[in-house]
């Protein structure tokens, strides 16, 4: 990282944007005099915090002083809320060593104070909490502890690095508002490190945009966002999905990246006389079992009454937040778990139905795209093994060097890369070579199971014109299962709402954006931070949580109908009940 | 709780009839005949019948591996053939040494293995490091009898600071133990070294740092405790090794345990008693197992007992 400069001014907030690798968390490292211990050094320049009882030079301070600074004067929240607490000790003791340390407490006023600062952030139930551990509580709630114990010894200033990326965007908008509210009781100043536009937008007075450990632009937030200077900061900005960038347009479209501006035109679905699938009734539940017998005392209703289609060369995208079923459903459909009942139709064929060896040709039919591409990538293997093993198993294997360099071609890669290893690649890379090795079987759909969701915006873009361009030339079906509304919005035909396993919500694109009827749509919309300096956002509800989809035997979802809304267009007609499961009335 | 714990004592008697029956096929198939050795070599061939009458050795083999169950249940372990006494009160008379030595050898390796798992990730790469590790190496590597001979040597016979045998003093126990704990300080010195890295590694020392904690209040509050999570589960796994160790550690130090019974016996096909000591040793590692399974919920409370 070289030659950065900004200041945060007291009670403002200033965000640093960029992708991975841009240095946004090393800054941040540096701010609480923590570099050292990743290995890193300040070589030149000052970091100074000005307080009201005088300023401290951060860079040239004793490890004495900077602990007095740590938690105290400065504090921070990270990313993963289940990593970063202790899981070997309760949350009231993480929240009391700082106020016992800092303030001076005893451990009886610590306890009190703890339960106040849960209290603060909207924690229910908070002097209960406090002897529970971090891996009791939801991610939301483990943020929420997170943040009591940053504002616990009302720090000057707050360094949050990208501390809500891990979280359902309902949870997400939660935890900005109570930030938001902390730094209002507190007169707290913020830096805020995220990829998030939408999240930085809502919350920046100020933005650093940082690529590659340089500072690309800085300016006030409106200015950067609105009327961007530098040209990577255009790039960046261009290929942020927005929401409701696509009001009014029936079928989905590309980024207009840089130089793929020739593409950016409209995907429609061609007219076609049968679905290629057709799922009915699909319900999907796992077992929990207990006691000395092992007997089944709770079933997770993962999917429950799922019924939708999917045409050639349409995508449908699944959405919903943790614990909705989304994947389930994907994996239903590629048969790697059994539903407990209901149809799925390929090509009018139940392949529910088939004996294993005709079903091992649908298999193949149907393929699957993964979050993780170091995961699902065998770093053992090149790329040329990855791609021809799926061939060789369904005996699809012809001339193999002209079949790995056409799949490297197909998705944009050079065919030389073929002998190389996946840790060789980057991340946008690996994700197209998973794609390549989808394709390699020529499959009619593929389930993309949050396939771009880790990938930074500009690679995110990218992979998902790769994606639009291999559906118009290649004719392919998508499940498109994501959380994030902004992108499903750029990419789906049509779009299915789900909600503790079942499907509350399903029409097209413009149907479900323009004109959300259910309840969970709404709140899922409101809660999407929109990139617009404009307009701040709504107070949102902070109680709640997403209710889970465990349910003892024989107690299911109370039954309901659907309502249709308009033509392709259905509801759930379950408003009372989901108000009731909201208020937490219900109890799975 | 106490349902899971009741199913574990009774996945633990399951085991150890299992044990009964495997170890008393095989001794039943070893070729040396017992009533020959009782006879000794100048008895007539009606002398040896009519001991192994006596000794019911021509019943059909379950019919002895019942009587050897009933017994068993009601605390009757058999007569040892050679010694005149019961097997179970020659384990009893023993036993208290043999569990003696092992507590100290695990208080042993505990202390000398964690210390030095600790202090190596604190100064990982380290000169210091690159020596205990090196240390370690050897700890593992060298058999027991070397290093308890060798212990021996200097410490008892050259510097005479302990006793060069026997049993009785808290004297006694520094060289047998230091003996049987060092392998396992081996172990336990490299597990804890990487089980410390690894959590030194983790956000929740970042947000202990962020706290503004002390660094010695992080390693002794936040590191330790997570780091010392895998190790639990080995202590119990320890036990079987002990076992092994005994008998070779009593021999050399002339100790009074069940590890020179069992070598006894060994030698002179003295079944009853070789029988005895696996029980004896096989109850030990499973309630071992079980000890240390039940601790593990009490110090992370991610693990559930179901």
């Amino acid at each position: 990282m070289r030659n950065l400069s900004f200041r945060v001014p007291r009670g403002g907030t200033l965000a640093i944007v960029g992708e991975s690798g841009s240095g946004k968390s090393v800054t941040s490292l540096a701010a609480m005099g923590l570099l050292k211990f990743t290995g890193g050094r300040v070589t030149s320049g000052r970091i100074t915090l000005n307080g009201p009882d005088g300023s401290t030079e951060i860079t040239s301070a004793s490890e004495n002083v900077l602990r007095r600074i740590r938690g105290n004067r400065v504090s921070m929240i990270f990313q993963e809320p289940m990593s970063s607490l202790d899981p070997v000790f309760t949350v009231g003791n993480q929240i009391t060593e700082a106020l016992k340390l800092h303030r001076g407490m005893t451990s009886r006023t610590a306890k009190d104070e703890a339960a106040r600062l849960l209290d603060l952030v909207r924690m229910p139930n908070a002097r209960q909490q406090l002897d529970r551990y971090p891996h009791q509580l939801s991610g939301g709630m483990r943020q929420r502890v997170m943040i009591a114990m940053a504002v616990s010894c009302r720090p000057d200033l707050l360094i949050a690095d990208e501390q809500t990326t891990a979280l359902d965007v309902t949870i997400q908008a939660q935890i900005l508002q109570i930030i938001r509210d902390m730094q209002a009781e507190f007169g707290t100043s913020a830096i805020f490190i995220s990829h998030d536009m939408g999240v930085v937008s809502q919350m920046a007075d100020e933005i650093v945009v940082m690529q590659g450990g340089r500072m690309m632009e800085t300016g006030r937030a409106r200015d950067v966002i609105l009327t961007p200077s530098d040209d990577y900061t255009r790039a960046l900005m261009a290929a942020v999905p927005r929401i409701g960038a696509m009001t009014g347009r029936d079928a989905p479209r590309p980024f207009p990246l840089l130089g793929e501006e020739d593409i950016a035109a409209d995907h429609a679905v061609p007219e076609q006389a049968e679905p290629l699938v057709k799922l009915e009734g699909v319900t999907t539940r796992y077992d929990v079992t207990s006691g000395l017998l092992g007997r089944v005392t709770h079933r997770v209703h993962a999917a429950e009454d799922i019924s939708f289609q999917i045409a050639l060369g349409e995508t449908l995208a699944l959405v919903g937040e943790s614990g909705s079923g989304k994947s389930t459903v994907g994996r239903t459909l590629q048969h790697l778990v059994a539903p407990v009942s209901g149809w799925i139709l390929y090509r009018g064929t139940d392949i529910l139905s088939l004996d294993p060896e005709k079903r091992a040709r649908f298999k193949r039919e149907i393929q699957y795209v993964f979050q993780d591409p170091v995961g699902s990538l065998n770093p053992r293997r090149t790329v040329r093994q990855s791609l021809i093993e799926p061939m060789r198993v369904h005996n699809l294997l012809t001339d193999p060097d002209r079949q790995v360099a056409e799949l490297l071609q197909a998705v944009n890669l050079p065919s030389e890369h073929a002998d190389r290893y996946p840790h060789e690649f980057s991340d946008g890379q690996r994700q197209r070579i998973c794609i390549a090795r989808a394709l390699a079987v020529d499959p009619g759909l593929i389930i993309a199971d949050e396939t771009v969701s880790a990938l930074d915006v500009s690679v995110q873009a990218q992979v998902i014109n790769l994606m639009m361009r291999l559906q118009a030339e290649r004719g392919l079906a998508y499940l498109f299962i994501s959380l994030d509304m902004a992108v499903v919005e750029r990419v789906s035909h049509r779009v299915a709402v789900m909600y503790l396993g079942e499907i509350v919500e399903i029409g097209t694109r413009r149907q479900i954006f323009e004109n959300p009827q259910h309840p969970y749509t709404k709140r899922l919309l409101k809660a999407v931070p929109v990139m617009d300096p404009d307009t701040r956002p709504e107070r949102v509800d902070l109680s709640g949580d997403i209710p889970g989809p465990v349910r003892p035997v024989g107690n299911p979802r109370r039954p309901h109908g659907f309502v249709e809304i308009a033509s392709g267009h259905m509801m759930a007609d379950d408003h009372q009940l989901f108000e009731q499961e909201q208020q937490g009335e219900i109890q799975a | 709780m106490w349902g899971y714990l009741l199913r574990r004592l009774f996945e633990s008697a399951l085991i150890l009839l299992g044990i009964t029956f495997v170890t008393f096929i095989l001794l039943y198939l070893v070729p040396a005949d017992p009533a020959r050795q009782i006879a000794g070599r100048s008895a007539t061939a009606e002398t040896v019948a009519n001991i192994r009458d006596q000794l019911g050795l021509n019943d059909p083999l379950f019919v002895q591996y019942w009587r050897y169950l009933a017994g068993l249940f009601q605390g009757d372990m058999g007569r040892s053939y050679l010694q005149r006494a019961e097997v179970a009160s020659l384990i009893m008379a023993r036993l208290p040494a043999s569990l003696m030595l092992m507590v100290t050898a695990i208080v042993t390796e505990l202390i000398i293995g964690l210390t030095i798992g600790v202090v190596a990730a604190l100064r990982r790469n380290k000169p210091a490091d690159h020596s205990l590790m090196i240390f370690s190496f050897v700890a593992i590597s060298a058999p027991q009898f070397v290093i308890g001979i060798l212990l021996l040597y200097v410490f008892a016979v050259q510097l005479g600071w302990f006793p060069i045998g026997g049993y009785g003093t808290w004297a006694h126990f520094v060289l047998p133990s230091v003996t049987l704990g060092l392998l396992g300080a081996g172990w336990y010195s490299r597990m804890m070294r990487s089980s410390m890295i690894e959590v030194l590694n983790q956000d929740l020392v970042r947000t202990a740092r962020a706290k503004g904690l002390s660094k010695l209040r992080i390693v002794t509050r936040h590191v330790m405790p997570n780091a010392i999570l895998p190790i639990i589960a080995m202590i119990g796994i320890d036990i079987g090794l002990f076992m092994s160790g005994i008998v070779v550690v009593e021999s050399v130090f002339g100790w009074p345990g069940i590890g020179q019974l069992a070598w006894q016996a060994i030698q002179r096909v003295d079944i009853p008693v070789i029988m005895g000591v696996t029980m004896v040793s096989a109850t030990a590692i499973v309630l071992g197992n079980l000890l240390a399974d039940l601790v593990a919920p009490l110090i992370d409370p991610r693990i559930k007992t179901k």
